[in-house]
């Protein structure tokens, strides 16, 4: 648990949830499916982590459940965006770009 | 506990959850060609530790459950509450009109509950309220309620030991000289405890003490804290003044505290009692109103009992005193409220009945709005709602309209009961403790909740109890409305129309009653006719003044141009305040204990001729009757039909009064019945005596004039003062006017009742009209089929207002049952006529049924135009 750099994986896997559930209330299986469709599978999300991520969640108030109809006619536990979350995301999401924007940069620097 | 009890749960869905994406996974492996066994296998190993993954689950989800129960249960709230604005915000309409008619329905009930709680809820201003009790006499006469004698008071306070204090006022009214002006003022002479009694205590200086009532004291007096704003000017240096009561100097010694305004809101003044005067120790003498305070651990009827003891002991003791009395006591509240108890409670109970049709139409509103949803509920309940959650969600909507209305509604009441306290007839007591407090408050709060929840409930259980499949499956936009839906639609709607026959039915009885009243002969003609009260001080008029004062009267003040007549009576008519005493007829006795009481009054000679009452037997007074020779009286006819019927009264010789040495009297003459106490009372027997036989200083002016009797008020009061400067002249006023007061309750009740009556149609015909066109709009197709397949308009006319006439005349049949029950508590209201009224009845159901048919006449018109293929291709 305590691998360095956990935090940062942890913290980026949330914000991934996060945009996953923009587009609407999914179930667990259906985040992992599209985080690895979106991701070419570049990001082998553990599915051990993803669980203990959206239960972290909903108790941080970032997403809320509720237990409804799957595609299939099974019942399945939905994830959807709060306000709390969406505002989360948007930070993340400022501060994923500033922080790729300075890395990118530096990366490009020439002597 | 709590732990023992989520541990399982939390623990199935984390199960549940993980299971769920196993099996999905397993789905995905498959279709790549897995065996079933192997894809099971390698999904779980794809979670990891499911063992370890499911633990921690677990604890992650128990502590949220644990602490985000609340929190989940506000966000709900929450949720429901925005959703419910923004349902509302998109249906104006029916949003404006379930807010409004509950406002007025709220605004109504709170307002009425406020002049109930004030009048007959609220506590008393007094110390122990609750145990203070008025002791009465019974007496069996027309005025069964009488004042008790001094000395039977003073007995009383002697030998009874269900009061540890027994105090005794007695009203009367007194002339206060205020530099040019005399007027008269209310006092009430009080025993020495009075005040602490009543816990009343000064403003400024002092209230009465027990030495204030010595022979040899000074004459003091409390004045009233509303005397002292209005007549001294709030005058800081009251205390000390010495003032003119019937020309005596009396010394103010205190200014009673605001709150304090016993017995009634118009007492002026208080001075002690004193040792009794000669003329009250007269047993017969019936003018004191005890009050007193139980002693502890005596009950009320415990006290009634010692009284009626107490009371037949007494008669023994005084023979030939009062026989057939009986002394009782009341409840202090009771005296003060308990005459416009019913009625108040007829004028909530109806109020209620209009709020209560308010919320069946709210009901049937929200039901047509719920049915128009029904997709919407179904798409929910698809995505998991629970119908728990969707109850939950109807329930806040109708809070969220229920509380809209519930503040308008005390808006309105603010506004009403401002304005009611104005219109209420004189004769509610304790109008100053009307006011909107936190009971009122609390009864609105109440009441708004509890018309939410009954008005929301209906749409709720009927919104969820549609199962989800059954609608999706259906085209959606166009969801059919099932029978037992238009059931209960129809239900609501003569619900309505019942609630609404039973107020119109007690409106028609009010109008019926007052129409009566207005229509009853009064025995006198009271157009132009002006009145007054003119009070000569004893002190400088002296019994032959008095009677040389009032018969030259006539003379001086038929110089105003326009009188026509002038007389002078003891009391008026219509005006209540009879005095009664004892008839005695020479040559007859009564059995024991019924003795009849008649009313006594003296008058000026022409009295029956300015008034207009006809002479029916023997001859009217003359001037020469004036107390020398044989003394006379005359009777009214109905005295004379009740104790003459078969001979004739004139000539016979009675007695009038309680007093052994009263002389007697000859009738001379029968004049016609007048209704000497009101209206609505019918005449009892009366007696006329000549002033100039029985003087008396204050008496009432009739004046008959040939225009305006008000334009001449100030001319003949000019002439009164040229007379006597200081002379005290009141009660000005036109007989029309206290004819009119003489029914003014009678009119409230009727107004009040006739406007909720109105109200309570116009809601209930609103509902049908709304139950019609909605129909119509959903037989919409069906009618199209039928116009197509040749049916004549005409018939689907017939059809439509068939269904109609169906639900009126169950409603019309159910309020007539409901009139029958509810208009047993207005009995006591009606006037000449009775519940049974047939016309009343009649018409309630003719307006009733003419309306319903009315409202759906017109949308039914349009649904026979319809454009047949119009309506098959829109489907």
């Amino acid at each position: 648990m305590a691998r360095p750099g956990a935090d940062l994986l942890q913290g980026t896997l949330e914000t991934l949830v996060l945009k996953t559930l923009t587009w609407g209330p999914r179930h667990g299986y259906a985040i992992a499916r599209w985080l690895e469709g979106t991701t070419e599978d570049a990001l082998v999300i553990e599915e051990g982590s993803l669980y203990p991520a959206l239960y972290r969640m909903e108790r941080k108030g970032w997403i809320e459940a509720e237990w409804g109809m799957s595609e299939l006619g099974r019942r399945a536990k939905f994830y959807q965006l709060t306000g709390a979350g969406r505002a989360r995301l948007k930070d993340e999401v400022a501060a994923w770009r500033r922080f790729s924007g300075a890395v990118g940069r530096v990366l490009e620097a020439r002597g | 506990m709590r732990g023992f009890f989520l541990r399982p749960k939390v623990e199935d869905k984390v199960r549940d959850e993980l299971e769920f994406h196993v099996q999905m996974r397993s789905r995905e492996l498959i279709a790549q060609g897995m065996t079933p066994e192997r894809a099971r296998d390698e999904a779980l190993r794809r979670l990891g530790d499911a063992e370890q993954l499911g633990s921690k689950l677990r604890s992650l989800g128990t502590g949220r459950e644990r602490r985000n129960r609340v929190g989940q249960w506000l966000t709900e709230v929450r949720q429901d509450l925005w959703f419910a604005l923004r349902t509302l915000r998109r249906m104006p309409a029916v949003t404006g009109v379930v807010i409004g008619s509950l406002a007025l329905g709220i605004g109504g009930t709170t307002t009425m509950f406020t002049v109930v709680s004030g009048v007959l809820l609220s506590e008393l201003p007094f110390p122990n309220a609750d145990r203070l009790a008025v002791i009465q006499e019974i007496v069996p006469t027309e005025v069964p309620r009488w004042e008790l004698a001094y000395p039977t008071f003073a007995d009383l306070r002697e030998r009874s030991k269900s009061f540890d204090r027994l105090e005794a006022y007695l009203p009367n009214s007194v002339n206060f000289t205020d530099g040019e002006e005399t007027v008269p003022l209310s006092v009430v002479m009080v025993t020495e405890g009075f005040f602490s009694l009543l816990g009343g205590t000064a403003a400024q200086g002092r209230i009465l003490a027990a030495a204030d009532g010595a022979p040899t004291a000074p004459a003091v007096v409390v004045i009233s804290h509303r005397l002292w704003r209005s007549r001294f000017g709030s005058d800081p240096k009251v205390i000390g003044r010495v003032i003119q009561l019937d020309d005596k100097p009396v010394v103010v010694v205190g200014v009673a505290a605001p709150a304090f305004r016993f017995p009634d809101e118009t007492v002026d003044l208080w001075v002690p009692l004193g040792p009794p005067q000669p003329w009250m120790l007269n047993r017969a003498v019936h003018v004191m109103h005890p009050v007193g305070r139980l002693a502890a651990g005596r009950s009320l009827a415990a006290a009634g009992r010692e009284l009626a003891l107490l009371g037949a002991e007494l008669q023994q003791a005084n023979p030939g005193t009062d026989p057939g009395h009986s002394i009782v006591a009341a409840e202090l509240r009771a005296s003060i409220v308990g005459n416009v108890r019913p009625t108040l409670f007829v004028l909530l109970g109806a109020v209620a009945l209009v709020l209560l049709i308010v919320a069946v139409n709210i009901g049937g509103v929200l039901l047509t709005s719920a049915i128009s949803r029904q997709s919407e509920v179904a798409v929910r309940s698809a995505l998991g709602a629970g119908s728990g959650r969707l109850v939950r969600q109807f329930l806040t909507e109708s809070a969220v309209l229920a509380l809209g209305g519930g503040i308008l509604g005390v808006a309105l009441a603010v506004i009403g009961v401002r304005w009611l306290v104005h219109a209420l007839p004189p004769d509610i007591p304790r109008a100053s403790a009307i006011v909107v407090n936190g009971p009122v408050l609390i009864f609105a709060l109440a009441t708004t909740m509890l018309t939410g929840l009954l008005f929301g409930l209906v749409p709720a259980w009927r919104g969820v109890s549609t199962s989800a499949e059954t609608l999706l499956h259906s085209s959606g936009a166009r969801v059919t409305d099932g029978r037992r839906q238009r059931r209960l639609r129809q239900g609501l709607v003569v619900a309505q129309l019942v609630v609404a026959q039973v107020l119109l039915v007690s409106a028609a009885l009010m109008l019926i009653s007052f129409h009566r009243l207005q229509q009853v002969d009064l025995g006198f003609d009271p157009d132009r006719l002006l009145t007054m009260t003119v009070s000569l001080p004893r002190t400088r008029y002296s019994v032959e003044r008095t009677v040389a004062f009032y018969e030259q009267l006539p003379d001086r003040l038929r110089q105003v141009p326009g009188v026509l007549a002038v007389s002078a009576s003891s009391t008026l008519p219509v005006s209540g305040g009879e005095a009664r005493g004892d008839l005695n007829i020479e040559g007859r006795t009564f059995p024991a204990g019924r003795t009849p009481a008649v009313t006594f009054r003296r008058v000026l000679p022409n009295y029956f001729r300015t008034l207009g009452v006809p002479l029916v037997e023997g001859r009217d007074f003359t001037p020469a009757d004036r107390g020398a020779g044989d003394l006379v009286i005359m009777i009214n006819q109905s005295m004379a039909k009740r104790f003459w019927p078969n001979g004739t009264a004139v000539g016979s010789r009675i007695k009038v009064g309680p007093l052994e040495n009263n002389p007697w009297l000859t009738v001379i003459g029968v004049i016609g019945d007048v209704r000497n106490i009101s209206v609505d009372s019918d005449p009892d027997p009366s007696t006329y005596e000549p002033l100039a036989q029985r003087p008396r200083g204050t008496m009432n002016l009739l004046i008959r004039t040939s225009g305006d009797p008000m334009a001449l008020a100030s001319a003949v009061r000019r002439i009164l003062r040229s007379e006597d400067a200081g002379l005290p002249v009141y009660n000005i006023g036109a007989m029309t006017d206290r004819v009119s007061g003489s029914i003014g309750p009678r009119r409230f009740n009727t107004v009040l009742l006739t406007v909720f009556g109105a109200l309570a149609v116009v809601v209930a015909v609103i509902g049908m009209w709304g139950l019609t066109t909605h129909s119509i709009v959903e037989r919409r197709r069906e009618f199209g089929v039928r116009l197509a397949l040749g049916a004549a308009p005409r018939a689907l006319l017939f059809d439509i207002l068939g269904g109609t006439a169906r639900l009126a005349g169950l409603g019309l049949v159910g309020g007539l049952a409901g009139a029958w029950l509810a208009t047993g508590w207005l009995d006591r209201l009606l006037f000449g006529t009775q519940r049974t009224d047939v016309g009343a009845l009649l018409a309630a159901s003719a307006v009733l049924a003419g309306l319903a048919l009315v409202v759906a006449l017109v949308p039914a018109r349009t649904a026979t135009r319809v454009d047949p293929m119009r309506v098959l291709r829109e489907e």
